[in-house]
């Protein structure tokens, strides 16, 4: 799956940790999140669209 | 799994407070556990528990990871659970693979008590194996 997180987390202006720290993840799952080596479970993919205030759509799509 | 309520790090700290003292634990009992056997004159239920104390410590060192793959994030599990499924394959691998050479020919008995560092061996390095793969950019 490809996602926009990267680009959102520095719209917001949030580091890694910041994110990790809100989603209550670690730091590593962010980064492996965002470069795409890791897709996240439905519930942490809410988590993220809720943190952007965006629909997981929004955040995730398909390659 | 998804009500967890500590950080992945906390999750780290428990399971490091608890799993390297029981591995120390475990070291230093495997020597002397033997010795105050040998060398005292306990009858034998006595003995079976001093016997066991290294398997208790390795007990309470499996149950520290459990604890952790139950409480981390799913990330760090994936890679968790990863690392110990591979390591768990390599050790059945060389325990069957020798056990064959022990009875087709005759090849020296591996002790099953080493079955538990050639485990962690395996883990270790995958474990490091496994964080190289996925450094970060």
């Amino acid at each position: 799956m490809k996602n926009r997180i990267k680009e959102l987390r520095l719209e917001k202006n949030l580091s890694q940790d910041a994110l990790a720290k809100l989603l209550n993840v670690s730091r590593q799952s962010v980064n492996a999140i965002e470069t795409g080596r890791y897709d996240p479970s439905l519930p942490l993919a809410f988590k993220l669209g809720k943190v952007f205030s965006l629909k997981i759509e929004e955040v995730f799509t398909p390659e | 799994m998804s009500d967890r309520q500590i950080s992945p790090q906390e999750a780290e700290n428990r399971y490091k407070k608890i799993f390297f003292p029981t591995m120390i634990i475990y070291a230093v009992s495997c020597f002397i556990a033997p010795e105050v056997i040998s060398r005292s004159s306990l009858a034998a239920p006595a003995n079976y528990l001093i016997a066991l104390v290294p398997a208790v410590a390795v007990w309470v060192a499996i149950w520290s990871q459990a604890r952790l793959l139950r409480e981390t994030d799913e990330y760090q599990r994936s890679l968790l659970a990863d690392a110990s499924l591979i390591a768990l394959a390599f050790t059945m691998a060389l325990a069957t693979g020798w056990g064959f050479l022990e009875v087709n020919a005759g090849a020296p008995k591996f002790p099953l008590l080493m079955i538990l560092p050639a485990f962690y061996l395996f883990f270790g390095f995958i474990r490091l194996f496994l964080w190289l793969r996925n450094k970060e950019a």
